[in-house]
């Protein structure tokens, strides 16, 4: 393919399709939980497509892209093949989201699933496939009176047959809590993934400190494997990136591990400083079972990768975050917000992310240097070409033919305002 | 920082010979010296056998302060005189006695009126900032006193031991008296000062590697000039280098080599008569410059974006004007956040008539950084060659601020993906001073050369035609009576 960076013009203000179609609370008059709903494809726009929170997702060789309308809150979904040539399908799923939405298509079912918070903490999923679109009513707990406070951080995975997971961090109960479910029942099973309390892994800031609770389970990447449900999340009172894991099948605990502490040793002496990684954390399994993790080192400022074994952790810098100047010094760069991991054919990473100092979208490849067993490998980053400011809530997915999505927000000007504008980029702008 | 307050290594480099030079009212000695021992006269005598009452004794040992009410100290041409006194005192004094199984411990208290010691010292010769006591410590205590603590058979009728046993132990008592000025002695009237004297090492503590270079200062006591000791002033100069580890965040330059030593007196003999400070002390404006310039190269220079987590104050974007360069639209959350790097090594020139400094850098960068999406992102890059005139304020106890007064800038110039709507050359030149004054204000601080214990507060900073020259005051030490 050619084409590279699109931006999406579609026809008709979303203020239009709202009032034509959907009426005043959307998509939730016209479809009730449970149901499969069509969810009128909205008829073309003249402006560019809003895109805040925006998602990827491939189901097989169909990319599907979803974006929130930071004007009316609406959670438009489409699939992205249209886009590319250059109009984009969207159904609006709902009108009053918050800043959170996710997305995960299955490969093996064609069904792409979608979740996302409403202003009031309700936690919605809808699931798409060839038919329509079902989505659920406000998920409730099975089992238990005390709603969901769900927050903007959260994920979701599609998992055998009719299940879902969602991970989200939910703000009543000040931690991050996993739900499992399907599409046609609000009511879901919970299981805390974690609520910050101390002594669950050894060494870390909470370890000894009783008085540190909560405030955990930002920014979650869910990930579902044939034999295992993982998430990476930030724990922002210790600055730490952490990984818990349970087996999918089954209905036991999760574990938990950190990832990377991110302390900085300034050596010789001098001590070390308090680290901030993670804030920003995207996990994906290779085809040959490695799974890795791409998140940002808030506090130097740079792009890191964990490869996950077992029983060992091996982290590497992707992008340091640092450019020679016109004066021979270097300029530091702040890189590695927004990370979106995939895994080539070979199954070496690629990391989509957001370089904040240029405000440019970057992709940095892995690629081996020389023979040698492991074999010597670097980390190649690129600035791609498409026209800051892009790069927010940068997504990247790749199908089951190889070819790649790349989609991301760019703050641009329309009628002399800012806007949050939808950017798709297919692999020709790699 | 790392302290290695020890004398100098042999490669150790030194730039500029007598680069600081201090004077001291030799009154504010005793001051100094009671700073560096707060709980008062430090005791440290060892135990002493002597035959007492038909049997061989062991006295001692002491290892305590004494508290002592006044200090005071003088000074004539080449000798120091150092006197404690205090009005009512007494000490606890163990005697150890050995029994047929095992050791008795008897406790003696020595109580008297007036408690005195007293030493002269001269300077000792070579480039040293030592001292030499001419004779023993001289002690008197009036109207000594001993009792028994507790029951010494052995040694004691009920409380009030022999004649014998009195006298060892005041004669031990006053030993230990003499031991201990003897001791303050050791610690010479210019390091308890706290001056720069040894090899310390500062680290720009960035978490980016690329900010983290190093700077090594050295400071010798200086042969020339000579240590001096005269009754109106004790004076001293220090030798001083540094030396830069380049960081790579700083531009590809060497410092070069610093002027020819000063010649000018840096501190009058009298300067301190009628004045209110303690101690003077003057940097030579020559090393101030390659001390800015060894900063600038160590990494000191690149600034901002460090506090990660989101709590250091930053530039309110009503403060900056955005809308003056077209980007007042952007969804900012929260403050701005600021990235400064500098393209050159600086120049600095004291102007002494306007008690000011001037500064040149070429060309001085700003990042303006705001959050979008709850992510750091740089609207734009502001730049300029820059001249500033700047006033030192004292903004510490051991620090000044140079706040400026004035600002120039010659060849502005902005750049930002944002696409902003810039105005005409003009009114750009005066948003990048504007910006600049509001990044720069409060940001150059100079620390006064001493370290971080010294007593010393800074109260008054003059601009010299070749120094900086720092005046100030000794805090009242901390009482050594609960």
């Amino acid at each position: 393919m050619t084409r590279s960076t699109i931006h999406i013009f579609i026809t008709l203000a979303l203020a239009a399709a709202l009032s034509a179609g959907c009426g005043a609370d959307g998509a939730g008059e016209t479809c009730q939980p449970g149901t499969v709903c069509s969810f009128d494809e909205l008829p073309g726009w003249q402006q560019a497509v809003p895109g805040r929170s925006v998602r990827v997702a491939s189901t097989g060789e169909t990319f599907w892209v979803a974006t929130r309308d930071p004007g009316s809150g609406s959670i438009l979904v489409g699939p992205a093949g249209d886009a590319l040539d250059g109009e984009l399908k969207m159904r609006i799923l709902a009108s009053t989201a918050s800043e959170g939405l996710a997305m995960d298509g299955s490969r093996t079912r064609q069904r792409v699933a979608v979740a996302w918070a409403d202003r009031q903490g309700q936690l919605f999923v809808a699931v798409g496939d060839g038919d329509g679109w079902r989505r659920t009513a406000p998920l409730r707990i099975r089992g238990s009176a005390d709603p969901i406070a769900a927050t903007s951080d959260l994920d979701i995975a599609i998992g055998n047959g009719e299940t879902l997971h969602v991970v989200v961090r939910d703000r009543a109960r000040d931690a991050l809590i996993g739900l499992t479910g399907i599409a046609a029942d609000e009511s879901w099973s919970l299981r805390t993934v974690d609520d910050g309390a101390p002594g669950a892994i050894a060494g870390d800031c909470r370890d000894t400190r009783s008085d540190l609770e909560g405030q955990i389970g930002y920014n979650p990447s869910l990930l579902r494997t044939s034999s295992t449900l993982s998430v990476s999340y930030h724990d922002a009172l210790c600055g730490n990136l952490r990984l818990a894991q349970r087996q999918a099948g089954s209905q036991g605990p999760w574990t938990r591990r950190l990832v990377d502490d991110g302390d900085i040793s300034l050596g010789d002496g001098f001590g070390a400083l308090p680290g901030d990684v993670g804030r920003d954390s995207s996990m994906a399994q290779a085809a040959d079972g490695t799974t890795g993790i791409a998140y940002q080192d808030s506090a130097r400022g740079r792009l890191m990768y964990a490869r996950i074994e077992s029983d060992d952790i091996s982290r590497s810098v992707v992008d340091p975050g640092v450019r020679v100047g016109d004066e021979g010094q270097t300029d530091k760069q702040l890189v590695g917000a927004f990370p979106s991991l995939v895994f080539d054919g070979e199954s070496r990473p690629r990391i989509a992310y957001f370089d904040g100092t240029r405000a440019r979208l970057k992709l940095a490849n892995r690629r081996r240097t020389g023979p040698g067993v492991p074999p010597r490998t670097v980390w190649l980053p690129e600035t791609l070409s498409a026209q800051p400011p892009v790069g927010f809530s940068a997504d990247l997915a790749r199908a089951s033919d190889g070819s790649e999505l790349l989609v991301a927000e760019r703050l641009g000007s329309v009628d002399g305002d800012t806007r949050s504008i939808l950017v798709v980029q297919d692999e020709g702008g790699f | 920082m790392k302290i290695d307050d020890a004398p100098t290594s042999d490669s150790a480099r030194i730039d500029q010979t007598g680069a600081l030079r201090t004077a001291m009212r030799p009154t504010s000695l005793s001051r100094l010296y009671r700073w560096s021992e707060p709980q008062g006269l430090p005791l440290d005598e060892p135990a002493k056998t002597v035959y007492l009452e038909g049997r061989d004794v062991s006295i001692g040992p002491l290892e305590t302060p004494f508290p002592m009410e006044r200090w005071t100290s003088s000074a004539q041409e080449g000798r120091l005189e150092l006197e404690l006194h205090e009005p009512q005192g007494n000490l606890l004094i163990p005697i150890r006695v050995p029994r047929e199984v095992g050791v008795r411990i008897c406790r003696f208290r020595l109580s008297a009126t007036n408690w005195r010691v007293n030493a002269r010292a001269t300077q000792a010769a070579g480039p040293t900032w030592d001292v030499h006591l001419e004779e023993d410590p001289s002690t008197n205590l009036d109207d000594p006193r001993v009792t028994t603590v507790g029951e010494c058979p052995e040694l004691s009728t009920g409380q009030a031991p022999s004649t014998a046993v009195s006298d060892q132990l005041i004669d031990y008592a006053e030993d230990a008296l003499a031991g201990g000025l003897e001791g303050i002695f050791a610690n010479s009237p210019v390091s308890a000062l706290r001056l720069p004297r040894g090899e310390f090492e500062l680290l720009s503590a960035s978490p980016f590697d690329s900010r983290r270079g190093r700077l090594r200062v050295t400071g010798r006591p200086s042969e020339s000039p000579s240590p001096q000791i005269q009754e109106s002033a004790i004076r001293a100069a220090l030798d001083l280098g540094v030396e830069a580890r380049r960081a790579d965040c700083a531009p590809l330059s060497t410092v070069p080599p610093v002027g020819p030593s000063p010649t000018a007196g840096f501190i009058a003999p009298n300067s301190l008569d009628d004045s209110p400070y303690a101690v003077g002390f003057a940097l030579s404006g020559e090393f101030i410059t390659h001390l800015l310039r060894a900063s600038t190269l160590a990494g000191f220079g690149c600034r901002g974006l460090e506090a990660y987590d989101g709590l250091e104050a930053g530039l309110k974007p009503e403060a900056a004007e955005l809308d003056a360069v077209g980007l007042a639209d952007l969804p900012l959350q929260g403050p701005l956040e600021v990235s400064v790097s500098v393209g050159g090594l600086p120049d600095l020139e004291l102007e002494s008539t306007l008690s000011a400094v001037t500064m040149r850098t070429a060309p001085l960068r700003v990042d303006l950084y705001g959050r979008l999406r709850g992510v750091r992102v740089r609207l734009l890059s502001a730049s300029a060659t820059t001249e500033w005139r700047a006033e030192p304020r004292i903004s510490g106890p051991r620090q000044i601020t140079l706040s400026i007064v004035n600002l120039d800038v010659t060849d502005p110039s902005v750049d930002s993906p944002f696409d902003p709507a810039l105005p005409d050359s003009e009114e750009l030149g005066r948003w990048v001073r504007r910006l600049f004054q509001l990044v720069l204000e409060d940001q150059l601080i100079l620390p006064a050369p001493l370290l971080p214990d010294s007593p010393l507060r800074i109260e008054n900073v003059r601009v010299r035609p070749d120094d900086i020259l720092f005046l100030g005051r000794l805090d009242p030490p901390p009482s050594s009576r609960p």
